[in-house]
């Protein structure tokens, strides 16, 4: 009861509703970009978040992630281009709704799956994020190094691609965060007399550098198509009741398989509306109209990423440990006003908590008449041509990376983490390992260090925590069985080649 | 050569070259157990271990099939040369950028930026591109200077005038 009087208190006395409204619209422009993905659209913003208020600053973030999950429904419809990875099961029946001429009725579609899905996603936020932060009241710094290894391990493990480009991923994050100060004896580390440096490697401006600069920098390396652009005349059509009754089933099924794999760290958008897409036809009625322009088709992925994105919330809240990009870039957020994530927070300044909640379920709200006054737009940004759009993105990255301490040197760093961010886009690395090696290698580290300062160097502190162990061999579990898994896959590779030369 | 095999190298040159900066890194009298080198030189051991071992896997996997028919290494280019080319020139750019910003001041800097970035990517130059330019470093300069109030540098036309 306390919380919803809270809530509904800073709904008149903080700037809740306008950021959750702006933040929406800007996530529903930076999904619409094709090759823009909503961690690269949040990470444009949060140069602008230093100033404002914490509860300002997370809310618009937070909407962004929201607005950016429907967005990348807008070019996937319309021109066939994913605006987002999670958005590409979407592409499937809603282009061919388009070529149908039905572009209207396929984007209504996707706007109340997205809906349905949002609200589903935000429940589960509110009710399951409380408990779970409880739960990680009764942590001591061994449990927290041991939290640090799982996070990193399980996100390696079921990255994309080999799990040796995980691990090196990883171990390039946790090297750039032992630049600095040493959170013990205060020496500094790799820091060559740069004042700028005694602080460490601000998590930011690496964020920012890998995923929009390193995104312009592929963008402009890659030869443009020319991919047939639409017409600038689709109306928004909301469904109707015949529709609808059509839809509720894939509605429902894309949104509990959201939550089933936002729930699963690393699944993410991509698998989770794949996932609703094969489901949604195995109960459909009418199966064989999948891939033909099938309304259901468009509903069950949308409402599976949109539901995904809202329950991936969940682990940052709790533990602090984000499970994917977008929440990564969250994070930053949060550090960017000196807050951690986690049980402390909930339980010292739970009021942040609820204003985010109460942010999310006005984003959620705003969703359909923001989706609506600016699909124009929206429409009109789908088709600028690619080169305008990456020289304005990276005007604007540089611009805001300089406005946070007024540094060259910062704009330096930023280039050198775009140069980074591409070197691993080149190699098909993942790039959530690194920044989480950079976010928890400082928690990791200090952690590790502390234990052994209160067992006097005795490294069997970390076998008298249960909690510690557990996470510790559940750990080691998830890296074990991703080995396994690739040896596997190699193996059935070679005897598929032998087998059929 | 195979891109995986290339990740590999690098990663153990990567792992070499912190290990040699990480002995540089001084020794404090209020050490504890670990020390401030100790995380350092764990790190740089695992990815030279790691590196290492990709590149004994990548090996193997490429001696163990023809060339022709390894699986494919990951990564988002199909023509390395023209990509890497390509990305090369726009970060010479960017150093370009950040290298003139204070001299010549956010507007005039930011303008340059925006029309080379268009004039590198084969935007036709007319009129229209030089528009396009200066009224999107007006409007980032109304965004950040007026709006923001951020202070952004005002180059060596202030002395001048």
């Amino acid at each position: 009861m306390d919380a919803i009087l809270t809530s509904i208190d800073m709904l008149g006395t903080t700037l809740i509703v306008p950021m959750a409204i702006l933040g929406m619209t800007w996530g529903i422009f930076g999904g619409a970009l094709p090759g823009i993905s909503p961690s690269i659209t949040m990470a444009l913003l949060l140069p602008f978040t230093y100033t404002m208020e914490p509860v300002s600053a997370i809310v618009l973030l937070a909407s962004t992630y929201v607005g950016a999950e429907y967005g990348g429904s807008i070019p996937a419809i319309l021109i066939r281009t994913p605006g987002t990875n999670a958005s590409a099961a979407t592409m499937i029946d809603g282009y061919e709704m388009k070529k149908q001429g039905k572009a209207g009725e396929a984007l209504g579609i996707s706007l109340q799956a997205s809906s349905v899905g949002n609200v589903v996603g935000i429940l589960c936020i509110i009710l399951l994020t409380g408990p779970l932060s409880q739960l990680a009241l009764a942590f001591r710094p061994t449990s927290y190094f041991a939290l640090g290894i799982l996070g990193l391990s399980v996100i390696v493990s079921v990255s994309e691609g080999s799990i040796f480009k995980g691990l090196i991923a990883a171990l390039i994050g946790l090297m750039i965060a032992t630049i600095g100060t040493d959170p013990v004896t205060g020496v500094g580390r790799f820091t060559y007399g740069q004042a700028d440096l005694l602080t460490g490697v601000p998590i930011i401006l690496v964020m920012v550098g890998l995923f929009a600069v390193g995104e312009v920098l592929e963008q402009i390396a890659t030869k443009d198509d020319g991919t047939a652009r639409t017409d600038l005349a689709t109306r928004l059509k909301w469904p109707s009741w015949a529709v609808q009754k059509k839809t509720w089933r894939a509605n429902l099924i894309g949104s509990a398989i959201g939550v089933f794999c936002g729930i699963m760290p690393g699944a993410g958008g991509t698998v989770a509306s794949f996932m609703a897409y094969s489901e949604a036809r195995r109960f459909s009625k009418t199966p064989e109209e999948f891939g033909k322009g099938s309304a259901e088709a468009v509903a069950a992925p949308e409402a599976a990423n949109n539901a995904d994105a809202g329950v991936g919330l969940i682990p940052l809240l709790s533990f602090g440990i984000p499970a994917s990009n977008s929440t990564a870039v969250l994070l930053g957020g949060f550090l960017i006003h000196g807050l951690n994530p986690g049980p402390v927070l909930f339980s010292k300044d739970p009021t942040l908590l609820y204003g985010l909640f109460t942010g999310l379920l006005v984003a959620s709200a705003a969703l359909i008449p923001v989706a609506y006054l600016t699909l124009s737009s929206s429409i009109w940004l789908v088709n600028r041509p690619k080169p305008l759009l990456m020289a304005f993105i990276a005007a604007l990255v540089f611009s805001g990376a300089y406005s946070i301490n007024n540094s060259v040197f910062d704009l330096g760093l930023v280039l050198a983490a775009g140069v980074l961010g591409f070197g691993m886009r080149f190699f098909g690395m993942p790039m959530l390992p690194t920044i989480l090696g950079l976010v928890l290698g400082y928690m990791i580290e200090a952690n590790y260090r502390r234990s052994l300062v209160i067992s006097g160097g005795d490294n069997a502190i970390f076998l008298e925590d249960p909690i510690a162990v557990g996470f510790l061999v559940l750990a080691a579990l998830f890296l074990i069985g991703s080995l396994f898994r690739e040896l596997r896959d190699r193996r059935r590779q070679r005897i598929e080649r032998e087998v059929l030369p | 050569m195979d891109r995986d095999l290339v990740c590999g190298l690098i990663g153990t040159a990567i792992a070499l070259v912190y290990l040699k900066a990480a002995a540089d890194i001084p020794t404090s009298g209020l050490g504890d157990t670990v020390g401030a080198a100790g995380v350092p030189h764990l790190l740089g051991y695992l990815l030279a271990a790691v590196s290492l071992l990709f590149v004994v896997q990548r090996l193997v996997v490429l001696r163990s099939v023809r060339a022709a028919a390894a699986p494919k290494s990951g990564g988002v280019f199909d023509d390395p040369v023209p990509a890497f080319a390509s990305a090369a020139g726009t970060v010479l750019i960017c150093a370009f950028f950040i290298f003139l910003f204070e001299p010549l001041g956010y507007l005039l800097s930011v303008g340059i930026l925006i029309f080379s970035l268009c004039l590198y990517q084969r935007v036709p130059l007319n009129p229209r591109l030089l528009a396009i330019a200066a009224g999107g470093a007006f409007a980032l300069w109304f965004l950040f200077a007026i709006l923001l109030a951020v202070r952004m540098p005002a180059g060596v036309w202030v002395e001048l005038f």
